[in-house]
C-alpha cells in the first residue's frame, strides 16, 4: 500500500464517513447493521480502488459502492424491517422550527415507504447530502431523473403528512 | 406556470441546485403571484421538514460513528505489545520475588543451622592436609577437585572438624550464589 493511496483513502474516509453511515443508517436503521455496511462499502472500494475511472468525482463512485452494497444487503434481509427508536433523538441546535416527534416519524415512515427509486435518492440527498449532479452519477441516471425523482418523492412525503393531519 | 413547475423550481431552490438569475426571476414571479408562493412555500416546507427528520434520524449512526472512531483511535493510541510485554515481566518479577523471598527465608534458617556449629579458627589447613585425609573416595577426590580451583583466602577458615558432605554442600551453596 503506497502512502500515496493511503493518504487518498484517508481524505475519503474523513470527508464521506459519516455521510455513509448516515445513508447506510436510512437502509438498515440499527446501528450494528451500519457499522457493518460501511466497513462492506469501504473494504469494497479498497478493493475497487483502481477501478475507478475519473469519469465523475471520488464521492460519487463511491456511493454508487454504498448503493450496490445496501442492494445487496436488502437482498440477504428482505424480511428483516428497520425499527428505530427515538430514544437518541437530540434537541433541535439550530433556529430552524423542527418538525415534532410525530411528524419525524410520520416523515420517516413516509420516506420508507416510498419506492426503491425514490427512496435512493431522497437518502442520497438528505442524508449523504450528494448535489443532483453526485446522485446522478452515483445512480447512473440523469440529473433530470433525479429532479423528477426528488420532486415526485416530496409530493408523496406530504401527502401522507397530510393525511395524518386529516386524521388527527 | 402550472403548480406542478412552481413546485419543481422550489424544490430546486431549497436544494440550491437553482442557479442565481433563475433563482431570482422564480423571486421575482413568486412576489407578484401570491398563489404561486403558498404552493412553493409548501413544498419548501416539507423539503426542510424531511431534511430535519432525516438529519434527527441519522444523527444517531453519526454520533455512533464518532464515538467508534474516537475510541478506535484511543485503543490504537495504546501500544498492546509493550503493554503485553510489561504485564509479562512485572508478573515474573512478582513471581520470582516471592519465590525468592520463600527460598531466602528456608535457605536462611538452613544457612544458620548449619553455620552455628561452625567453631572459631583453628589450625588452617591446605590442601595437601585434605588430600591425605580424603584422597580416594568419589566425594573426596570430586571435593579437593573442586578445592583446588577455588582462591587460597577462601578454603582457609571453611573446613574445620566439618563433615566433608556438608562442606562439600557449603561449597555448592556458595557456587550458585556467585
Amino acid at each position: 500500500m503506497t502512502r500515496r493511496f493511503r493518504a487518498e483513502f484517508e481524505k475519503l474516509w474523513g470527508q464521506t464517513s459519516s455521510r455513509i453511515s448516515a445513508y447506510m443508517f436510512c437502509a438498515c436503521g440499527n446501528r450494528t447493521d451500519t457499522d457493518d455496511l460501511v466497513q462492506e462499502c469501504y473494504l469494497r472500494a479498497l478493493r475497487g480502488w483502481e477501478q475507478f475511472n475519473c469519469r465523475g468525482s471520488r464521492q460519487a463512485w463511491l456511493f454508487a459502492i454504498a448503493r450496490r452494497t445496501r442492494v445487496d444487503w436488502h437482498r440477504k434481509n428482505r424480511k428483516r424491517k428497520a425499527v428505530v427508536g427515538l430514544d437518541n433523538v437530540d434537541e433541535p441546535s439550530d433556529g430552524l422550527k423542527k418538525p415534532n416527534t410525530d411528524q419525524i416519524e410520520t416523515i420517516w415512515e413516509a420516506v420508507k415507504n416510498l419506492d426503491e427509486e425514490q427512496s435512493e435518492v431522497i437518502h442520497l440527498r438528505f442524508a449523504a447530502g450528494l448535489s443532483y449532479v453526485e446522485i446522478a452519477q452515483a445512480l447512473g441516471i440523469a440529473v433530470g431523473t433525479v429532479r423528477s425523482r426528488l420532486h415526485r418523492a416530496l409530493k408523496t412525503i406530504r401527502r401522507q403528512i397530510e393525511e395524518q393531519n386529516n386524521e388527527a | 406556470m402550472k403548480r406542478e413547475r412552481i413546485e419543481r423550481l422550489a424544490t430546486d431552490v431549497a436544494a440550491g441546485e437553482l442557479n442565481e438569475d433563475a433563482e431570482a426571476l422564480f423571486n421575482a414571479y413568486l412576489a407578484e403571484h401570491p398563489q404561486a408562493k403558498k404552493w412553493a412555500d409548501q413544498m419548501l416546507s416539507i423539503y426542510k421538514k424531511t431534511q430535519t427528520a432525516i438529519s434527527e434520524k441519522t444523527s444517531r449512526a453519526n454520533k455512533t460513528a464518532e464515538t467508534a472512531s474516537i475510541c478506535s483511535k484511543a485503543i490504537g493510541w495504546v501500544k498492546w505489545p509493550s503493554v503485553g510485554r510489561s504485564a509479562a515481566i512485572l508478573a515474573f518479577g512478582i513471581l520470582i520475588g516471592f519465590t525468592a523471598a520463600h527460598w531466602g527465608t528456608t535457605g536462611k534458617t538452613t544457612e544458620i543451622a548449619q553455620m552455628e556449629p561452625t567453631p572459631g579458627p583453628g589450625p588452617v589447613k591446605t590442601v595437601s592436609d585434605l588430600k591425605e585425609k580424603y584422597a580416594g573416595t568419589f566425594w573426596g577426590d570430586k571435593m579437593l577437585v573442586l578445592l583446588e580451583r577455588r582462591p587460597a583466602q577462601q578454603y582457609k577458615a571453611d573446613f574445620h572438624d566439618v563433615s566433608l558432605w556438608d562442606k562439600y554442600r557449603q561449597y555448592i551453596k556458595e557456587k550458585r550464589y556467585e
